[in-house]
C-alpha cells in the first residue's frame, strides 16, 4: 500500500493538482455540485419508495436515475483526483475511511433495491404502494448517502 | 453588531467547542443536498427529465426542499454569528446571499405555477414560462454553491 501511495504523491497528475492554487477549489466545487446531483436525484426517488408523493407511478420515478449515475461519476472521478493530491493523508485519515465504508454499504444496498425491484416486478404489477422490504432499502439508502456527506465534511477534523 | 454577534453564546459554541464547527458545517452540507438537490431535481422535471412523472405531484417533494433550506438558513446562521466580520467582508459570501435571494424568489414563483391543483395540462406541458424559470432558478442555486465554496478561498482573512 506505501508503495501505491507514494507513487500517486510522486505523479504527474498530483503535481497538476497541487501544482495551481485554483484546480483544488475547483474540483470541491464539482464534487459539491456532483453530490447535489446524486443526492438530489436519489431523495426524490428513495422517498417515493419509502412511501411520499404515491401519485408518482413507482417506474416514472427512475427517470431521475440517469442524474444519480451522472452525479456519481463526477464525484468518483473527482474524488479520486483528491486523493492523488494528498494520498497519505486521505489513507491515514478516520473519516475518509468511514466514508469509503459508507459508499461500499450504499452500493451494496443499491445493488438490493435493484434486485428486490427485479423480483417484485416479476411476481406483481406495477403497484402503488411498494411492500416493506423496498420502503426499508429505500430509507437505508438516504440514510447511508446522508452518513456519506457527514463523513466527508469530517476529513478536516478528524 | 457584528463584534456582538461574534460573542452571543451561539457564536461562542460554535467557535470553541470540538464538535460545534463541524456539526454545524455537516448540518449546512445535508442541508445543501436537501434544498439545491431537490430544487434542481423539480427543475429538471419541468425542462424536461423524467416525463412520465406528474409535476404537480412533486409538490411534496418541494415541501423537503424547504425543510432544507430552513436547516441552512439555522446553520448559516450560526455559521456567520461565529465569524461576523470575515463574512461581512467576503465578495463572495455576498454573492452568495444575492443568489439565494434571487433562487428562492425564482423557486417561490416556480411553485405557484406548477403546483396548481387539477391543472392536468401542466402535469406533463410545462409552460415556456415555467420552463425559463426553471432554468434560470437553476443557474442561479449552482451559483450559490460556487460562492459558498468560493468563501474560503477569496480574500479570506480568518483561516
Amino acid at each position: 500500500m506505501g508503495g501505491i501511495l507514494t507513487w500517486m504523491e510522486g505523479s504527474t497528475l498530483a503535481g497538476m493538482i497541487v501544482g495551481n492554487i485554483w484546480v483544488f477549489p475547483a474540483l470541491e466545487t464539482l464534487h459539491f455540485i456532483g453530490l447535489i446531483l446524486l443526492m438530489g436525484s436519489l431523495l426524490i426517488i428513495d422517498l417515493r419508495f419509502v412511501g411520499f408523493a404515491p401519485r408518482i407511478p413507482l417506474n416514472a420515478v427512475q427517470g431521475f436515475l440517469p442524474i444519480s449515475l451522472l452525479g456519481f461519476v463526477i464525484n468518483l472521478t473527482t474524488g479520486i483526483l483528491f486523493l492523488f493530491s494528498d494520498p497519505l493523508h486521505y489513507y491515514s485519515n478516520l473519516a475518509f475511511r468511514l466514508k469509503m465504508l459508507a459508499v461500499l454499504l450504499a452500493g451494496l444496498n443499491a445493488i438490493w433495491f435493484k434486485v428486490s425491484l427485479n423480483l417484485e416486478a416479476a411476481s406483481t404489477e406495477s403497484s402503488r404502494n411498494p411492500r416493506m422490504l423496498v420502503r426499508v432499502i429505500a430509507g437505508l439508502s438516504l440514510l447511508l448517502w446522508t452518513s456519506v456527506i457527514v463523513f466527508g465534511r469530517m476529513i478536516p477534523y478528524l | 453588531m457584528l463584534d456582538w454577534l461574534e460573542n452571543t453564546a451561539v457564536a461562542v459554541m460554535v467557535q470553541e467547542s470540538l464538535w460545534g464547527y463541524p456539526i454545524v458545517l455537516s448540518s449546512h452540507a445535508v442541508g445543501m443536498a436537501i434544498l439545491v438537490g431537490i430544487v434542481l431535481m423539480i427543475n429538471f422535471r419541468v425542462l424536461g427529465l423524467a416525463p412520465k412523472v406528474p409535476v404537480s405531484a412533486l409538490k411534496t417533494m418541494y415541501k423537503v426542499a424547504l425543510i432544507g433550506l430552513v436547516i441552512n438558513v439555522v446553520s448559516g446562521s450560526m455559521l456567520f454569528v461565529a465569524n461576523a466580520d470575515a463574512f461581512f467582508e467576503s465578495t463572495p459570501f455576498m454573492l452568495k446571499i444575492i443568489l439565494l435571494i434571487v433562487g428562492t424568489t425564482l423557486l417561490v414563483m416556480l411553485s405557484r405555477r406548477i403546483f396548481v391543483p387539477n391543472d392536468a395540462a401542466q402535469d406533463y406541458a410545462p409552460t415556456r414560462q415555467a420552463r425559463l424559470l426553471a432554468l434560470i432558478s437553476s443557474i442561479a442555486w449552482v451559483g450559490v454553491i460556487v460562492m459558498g465554496r468560493l468563501i474560503a478561498y477569496w480574500d479570506w482573512k480568518d483561516f
